[in-house]
């Protein structure tokens, strides 16, 4: 029983696996021209590759490999893709193999085929993306299941493109497949991709690699001798990003390279090398000519014309030499075929025929004495009498009559016919179909129509003239003198070559590249070896290379850019305010920025401008009217203003802008500035680090630079920490509180108190925690209080500071024994005029003088110079505290609050650790519950536990590196001294400097009595800041929160 | 073999003050008590490599460094020490010396090294691979030793280099690229031409020049009599060989040139150019070191310390002394107070006295040290003659030759240079201490 169930439960999880069905993108349009004219007539996938549609070779493959499900994405030439699938034997063979087409007529890239895929929901998981004129038989298990490992450990990781060894030539700079070399950088050990070029700029003599890719391995390689396969196993992620980013066109120009410098979103993509199998794409002609060699050579096994994977169904037979021949040829006796050679069924051969490295389609009629090499000849084609053919294609129902010659690299489309004994020069396209007049650089698809205009190409008509070549009794009835339709008793076009002229024809040409290019290149070669002299004997001796002179903008053109936006971003807010949506304002701002070249920044404060001017327009009387409508303008558009304040850059530039404002164009707010600023703060428009670096900023400013910080200091004080008083506090608080009702209220609870304990003054008599707190609170706050005599005021005669500050007994001796010890001042006033026992009265007048009894009073005891509040309280608690700054380390907002609270508690030895319990005489175990070995303290915990330690070298690893265990202080130095590590993270660093520095006594120039603790934290503090955020903060911050715990330590328990 | 060795041992550098005196020039610094130079002389002795030019900065520290060498190495090397004027650079002091070097190779080390790499490996590469120049590499762990671990790290500014950047085919015997850490800006430039012509190359971030050469005379000579303005082999010379690997304009060895006329080349058959342009002019190679083997230089104070502490420490085997079973060396002639205990790692030199309750840990002692009781002494370096009086508490700082701590002197990170006085009670911090 308990086998069978083990049994079901492992053959469970393989179903989980493969319930995923593998499917695959097949697009089945290059969004690319190379193949025209062509292609014109016939998707490119449907062409044949040594007589098999491309998309044969792709589906077989991807069938070989276990995909399920395939989705056929075409665009050109839709209907011919779709009827050629339905016929096929894919669609209609049963089992688990499907093929779906989808279509789409507006897409002009691979990247708006994979958003249309993405919209239409179908991609369920990792997808193998592919374009239909893959040739591979590489075994994609390994790299799926690498990619599946990757994803498991790492979400990041999207994509793993499959790659090549293949060393591109030195000379032309292509790969044998017609291919521009391609730099990558490879990670050696994940074999994460990091840097990728496929356009290599020829005159830059140096590839630059940002300096950051080494920061956190000590390894990459960098090849140009790999070669792209174009096969790409994608996570759904992939289809998003397309979306997502609407701008992404070329898979690998746009999209590899947007992610690899995209350093935000972190996507990885990876690489896959294959080794002995073959994986390629026709890409061009040159790729179509060495690919067809390839299947020949048989490196595509299995996928080659004698085996029955592809769809011919005729038995092919494989001869001697590779001479592949279809049944139903007839071939004459003295034909001779060379190596390398298929001959397509109900081909015929004449007499004395040579025919070498070539592919010949069905059904082709080759004459006598006719010379083919290396060329392409599709189907049907008619080769009349001695033509010669070298390196040439021919496209299905072309004529040649006899004696016609083509010269390397010729592409006939199809059904073109050449006249008698004409010599078509190299590398010329010939269409049916007229070259499109002008080349829409957007328009990048495979079809167009045939309509469009005739080529007005006089380049070409000249250079037939110059061969001698009658013009024709052509079938076409264009304007003779201006066209290039051509051959005698012929019919076509020649096309003029689209991009760059002949010059680069060579390089994508079905042709070998000819001997005297080669030569050409080899002497430049040469030249360029020798060239780069000049230019790197410049550089300096010490062996790096300076960068390129930077731009040089003028500064005056600076700036009037920037006053040029500054009005361009007002209008744009006027406009706002005329009701424009401001959805659309963002956007305008924003293409303003672009066009101006400007930052966040300068829009924030442009846009800030533009408020603070709006605010200046309604008439306003007073300065209160005015900060009111300032105000009213901020809620009013803080929404708008926050979509440029994300960082605290732009905050900054905000406030300057309003401290430039300020000074020079609207001086009614100078003396708003704080509490303007303030408005900005509370209205969340500004954050407090902003306004503290602002402070820190102008703390080495002129004197005449700094009103406004002096202005705002008060403000800037109460600024930071959490905003929350500390428990201490809030009982501090507390007690103020109810000494003021005490005082100034009347109810049971008071007058029971009164009764009990006399004031909170009276010298304690009961062990009532309450009141001894608030004993303490009372002597403390007793300088910041005044007293008033008013009638039934519970003011106790003897104990409460009442005179100035000081109490009754304190100015006179003795006083005591005359007065009882509950005495209220009322007891002692009849009528508004003193009245005391006869004894005293003559010394006492003067000093009562000065305590006016008045009876309208409503309070009895009030706070100096404030109305009593509760935030009055709370300051006056932290008002002889020492101002300590690193608090923030320990509070900083960006860190959990939970941290925070332990950081907190372990500088107050707050953590209820064995050593710190036992003080308390709650008896634990003494050793720590980590390591069971030494007693369990906060150091311990924190640092010399080996657990911490362990956890401390993983955040820092090369803590690691020392030989023996540090000890803390060491510890302390290194991390000082190895910031500059993005290692290090701000948590670890914070934590340990500030919280270990201050709780170990071993600290060596920590010496409580030598010096004092206040400085030494501050110090520490600045070190950290210093280092950490780059800029001092030592400006006081507020008041500390540490510093509030730590100071009341000895009169509260902290809990 | 056909080597000359050239060691470049310096003067006063200022690097090292305080440490340095007019008495004991860098190359006679001790690291556990023998004269720095001498790791290098043994460590040529032990590759066979017995036919030395040791440049030093200065003719005093010529006589100096000379006297030593005649003394110390009599009969077992064959060691010529010239003088050059200061601040003329490693090329200048190569180009001073240059009418003395008829080997067919030079090896080029730096005086300061402190390693149990062979040169003769080194050696063996360069002629294996018949290379224009080979460096010798080290693996650097993330924060190697060239950073500091402790102490002075603070002196010497926040950025500390990093190790360079070096560019290796994959192989890992031919350099392609080097440049050094701290000169490399945002960007890592790197030629074209040189990836072009090897496909692929390594770039690591994590090796260490170990400033130990091998040139082929010629092309050194050649360099250096060309490039007048070079004033280092590090920086100037070696990467200048590096980056013109493939056009040298230095030694015309008859680089295939027939290949001009491509059309000889069948056209499917080899590539003439890249035949050509893999086929360098002259070859820059890389002996990287087994990552067990120890490698560094003194060239900082923070250098000396670690290396003091490691050599009779980690690398015990460099120093040539033998250890207790304490795993520490401490001389017969010693004597040691009651309750006084010496630690691992540490070294007591001949005729030094400790008195009571002292304390010393992965610290070196030199010669005839008085140290009174109660003193404790933790990772710092005491030369000879040094008289440290009761309750003095000393770590991480280096007291040199003669000097003098009376009473409860406490130093932490201190540099105390030859014949100071602390007096009674006195404490510093990170500072550098000698007579001015």
């Amino acid at each position: 029983m308990a086998q069978k169930k083990t049994h079901r439960t492992s053959s469970d999880d393989p179903e989980e696996l493969t319930r995923t069905v593998l499917q695959a993108v097949l697009l089945a349009d290059s969004f690319a021209q190379k193949f025209r004219p062509i292609t014109l007539e016939r998707p490119k996938v449907l062409l044949p590759l040594v007589n098999a549609p491309m998309i044969e070779y792709t589906l077989a493959w991807l069938e070989s490999v276990g995909v399920e499900e395939v989705f056929v994405f075409c665009c050109a030439h839709s209907l011919q893709v779709k009827s050629y699938l339905e016929n096929s034997q894919w669609t209609k063979q049963p089992g688990a193999f499907s093929v779906t087409t989808i279509e789409s007529h507006d897409a002009i890239s691979a990247g708006d085929a994979l958003r249309v895929i993405y919209t239409h929901g179908i991609i369920r998981g990792d997808f193998i993306l592919i374009s239909g004129d893959t040739v591979s038989n590489m075994n994609l298990a390994k790299a799926l299941s690498e990619h599946k490992d990757r994803r498991k450990k790492d979400p990041l990781a999207i994509m793993t493109m499959v790659i090549k060894h293949s060393k591109p030539s030195a000379l032309t700079h292509q790969t044998r497949l017609g291919n521009d070399e391609i730099i990558m950088a490879i990670d050696p050990r994940t074999k994460e991709l990091l840097y990728y070029e496929d356009k290599v700029d020829f005159s830059q003599h140096l590839i630059s690699l940002d300096k950051m890719l080494l920061a956190d391995r000590s390894a990459l390689s960098l090849h140009n001798d790999k070669q792209d396969c174009y096969i790409d196993i994608c996570s759904p992620e992939v289809l998003s990003l397309f979306t997502d980013n609407f701008d992404y066109q070329h898979l690998r120009r746009h999209f590899v390279k947007g992610l690899l410098i995209d350093d935000i979103m972190g996507y990885k993509i990876f690489t896959h090398e294959i080794q002995s199998s073959y994986a390629a794409r026709v890409d061009n002609f040159r790729s179509y000519d060495t690919i067809s060699k390839d299947i020949l050579q048989r490196w595509t096994y299995p996928f080659v014309p004698d085996v029955q994977y592809l769809v011919n169904g005729l038995q092919i037979k494989l001869d001697r030499e590779g001479i592949y021949k279809a049944p139903e040829v007839v071939q004459s006796r003295s034909a001779h075929i060379d190596s390398f050679t298929v001959l397509g069924n109900a081909t015929t051969v004449g007499d004395n025929a040579v025919i070498s490295n070539s592919v010949i389609g069905q059904g082709c009629t080759i004459g006598h004495n006719v010379t083919i090499e290396g060329s392409y000849i599709w189907d049907n084609v008619k080769i009349e009498d001695g033509c010669k053919l070298s390196h040439a294609l021919v496209c299905d129902g072309v004529h040649l009559r006899a004696g016609v010659v083509l010269e390397p690299g010729v592409i006939l489309s199809f059904k073109v016919e050449v006249g008698q004994q004409i010599v078509v020069p190299a590398y010329s396209k010939v269409s049916l179909l007229r070259q499109p007049s002008k080349q829409d650089s957007d328009e990048e698809l495979e079809y167009a129509d045939a309509n469009t205009g005739i080529i007005e190409s006089p380049s070409i008509a000249t250079m037939m003239n110059a061969q001698k070549v009658d013009f024709p009794r052509g079938t076409s009835d264009a304007d003779r003198s201006g066209t290039s339709e051509f051959y005698v008793s012929g019919a076509g076009y020649i096309w003029s070559s689209c991009e760059g002229g002949n010059e680069d024809e060579w390089r994508h040409s079905i042709a070998p590249i000819p001997a005297d290019k080669l030569s050409e290149l080899l002497l430049n070669a040469f030249a360029d070896v020798d060239a780069p002299d000049q230019d790197m004997s410049c550089i300096p001796a010490s062996g790096e290379l300076l960068p390129d002179s930077a731009s040089t903008v003028g500064d005056g053109e600076d700036y009037r850019d920037s006053a040029d936006f500054e009005k361009e971003v007002e209008a744009t807010f006027q406009r706002a305010l005329a009701g424009v949506d401001l959805e659309n304002v963002v956007l305008e701002i924003n293409s303003l920025r672009l066009s101006y070249h400007m930052s966040h920044a300068d829009c924030a404060g442009a846009l800030f401008h533009s408020i603070m001017k709006a605010a200046l327009v309604p008439p306003y009387s007073s300065k209160n009217e005015l900060y009111a409508n300032t105000v009213k303008e901020i809620i009013k558009w803080r929404d708008l203003l926050k979509h440029y304040l994300k960082t605290l850059d732009e905050e900054i530039e905000v406030i300057l802008k309003f401290e430039e404002i300020s000074v020079e164009t609207a001086r009614e707010f100078s003396p708003l500035f704080s509490n303007i600023l303030s408005c900005l703060y509370d209205k969340e428009v500004l954050s407090e680090e902003a306004i503290l670096s602002w402070a820190q900023e102008k703390e080495g400013a002129d004197e005449s630079d700094k009103i406004f910080t002096k202005q705002s200091e008060q403000f800037i004080k109460n600024l930071g920490g959490l905003g929350i008083p500390s428990l201490k506090a809030l009982q501090f608080a507390c007690c103020c509180s109810i000494i003021i009702r005490f005082y100034n209220t009347s109810s049971p609870l008071f007058d029971f108190l009164n009764v009990k304990y006399g004031s909170p003054w009276t010298p304690a008599r009961c062990k009532a925690s309450l009141w001894n707190w608030m004993n303490k609170v009372a002597e403390k706050i007793s300088p910041s209080l005044q007293f008033a005599y008013t009638p039934n005021c519970k003011i106790a005669m003897l104990w409460d500071p009442w005179i100035n500050g000081c109490t009754f007994s304190s100015v006179h001796d003795n006083i005591s024994a005359f007065i009882p010890f509950h005495a209220k001042v009322s007891d002692f006033v009849v009528e508004g005029i003193w009245k005391f026992p006869d004894a005293m009265n003559a010394d006492l007048v003067p000093t009562l003088n000065c305590f006016p009894i008045s009876t309208v009073t409503a309070n009895s005891i009030s706070w100096k110079d404030h109305k009593t509040s509760f935030s009055v309280y709370i300051y006056e608690f932290y008002k002889g505290e020492e101002q300590v700054d690193w608090f923030k380390l320990v509070w900083h907002k960006h860190f959990a609050l939970k941290y925070s609270l332990y950081a907190c508690l372990a500088l107050n030895r707050g953590l209820k650790t064995a050593d710190i319990l036992s003080k308390r005489n709650i008896m634990t175990k003494p050793t720590c519950s980590l390591c069971f070995a030494q007693p369990e303290s906060i150091e311990h915990l924190l640092f010399e536990c080996d657990y911490a330690y362990s956890v401390l070298i993983k955040l820092i690893p090369s803590l690691g590196n020392f030989l023996l265990r540090p000890r803390l202080a060491q510890a302390l130095e290194f991390l000082g001294d190895i910031l500059d590590s993005a290692v290090v993270s701000f948590f670890a660093f914070c934590f340990y400097r500030v919280a270990l520095f201050v709780f170990v006594p071993g600290w060596p120039f920590w010496q409580p009595g030598t010096i004092p603790l206040g400085c030494c934290w501050v110090q520490v503090y600045d070190d950290a800041a210093n280092r950490f955020l780059g800029r001092s903060l030592g400006q006081p911050g507020g008041n500390s929160i540490m510093a509030r715990c730590r100071g009341n330590s000895d009169g509260f328990a902290f809990d | 073999m056909d080597f000359q060795v050239v060691v470049m041992a310096g003067g006063y550098s200022k690097n090292l003050a305080p440490l340095v005196s007019e008495e004991m020039p860098k190359p006679l610094l001790p690291v556990a008590n023998r004269p720095v130079l001498s790791y290098v002389l043994e460590l040529l002795e032990a590759s066979n490599l017995k036919d030395l030019i040791v440049v030093v900065e200065g003719e005093d520290v010529a006589l100096r460094v000379g006297g030593w060498i005649s003394g110390a190495y009599v009969d077992r090397l064959h060691v010529e020490v010239a003088a050059v004027p200061e601040e003329v650079g490693t090329a200048g002091a190569l180009r001073a010396v240059a009418h003395h070097l008829t080997a067919k190779d030079i090896l080029v080390v730096s005086g300061d090294l402190v390693s149990d790499v062979p040169p003769g490996a080194v050696a063996a590469t360069h002629r294996r691979l018949d290379a224009a120049v080979t460096a010798l590499l080290c693996i650097t762990p993330v924060s190697g030793p060239s950073e500091s671990v402790s102490s002075v790290g603070k002196d010497k500014g926040r950025k500390l280099p990093r190790a360079n950047i070096v560019g290796l085919d994959h192989t890992r015997q031919y350099l392609l690229h080097v440049a050094a850490g701290a000169e490399v800006g945002k960007d890592i430039k790197i030629q074209k031409s040189i990836l072009q012509a090897n496909g692929q190359m390594e770039i690591r971030a994590d090796l260490m020049d170990a400033h130990m050469y091998a040139f082929q005379r010629t092309i050194l000579q050649e360099v250096l009599d060309q490039k007048e303005m070079f004033h280092s082999i590090k920086h100037d010379v070696f990467p200048y060989l590096v980056r013109t690997q493939l056009r040298s304009e230095i030694s015309d060895k008859g680089a295939p040139k027939n290949g001009l006329n491509g059309a000889d080349y069948s056209l499917n058959g080899s590539d003439p150019a890249s035949e050509i342009l893999t086929n360098r002019t002259h070859k820059c190679c890389a002996y990287i070191a087994n990552k067990s083997k120890y490698c560094s230089r003194l060239n900082s104070i923070q250098a000396f310390c670690d290396i003091n502490r490691d050599v009779v420490g980690e690398a015990g085997h460099l120093s040539g002394y033998s250890f207790s079973a304490q795993n520490n060396i401490v001389h017969p002639s010693a004597e040691l107070g009651s309750k006084t205990t010496v630690g691992p790692q540490c070294m007591l030199n001949e005729g030094s006295k400790l008195g009571d309750k002292c304390s010393v840990k992965r610290s070196v002692i030199g010669r005839h040290c008085r140290i009174g009781s109660n003193v404790k002494i933790f990772n710092s370096v005491v030369m000879n003659h040094v008289t440290i009086e009761d309750g003095c508490f000393i770590q991480g700082s280096v007291i040199c030759n003669n000097a003098q701590l009376q009473e409860r002197v406490v130093l932490k990170d201190c540099q105390v240079g030859a014949g100071y006085v602390l007096t009674v009670g006195s404490e510093y911090k990170s500072e550098p201490l000698s007579k001015k």
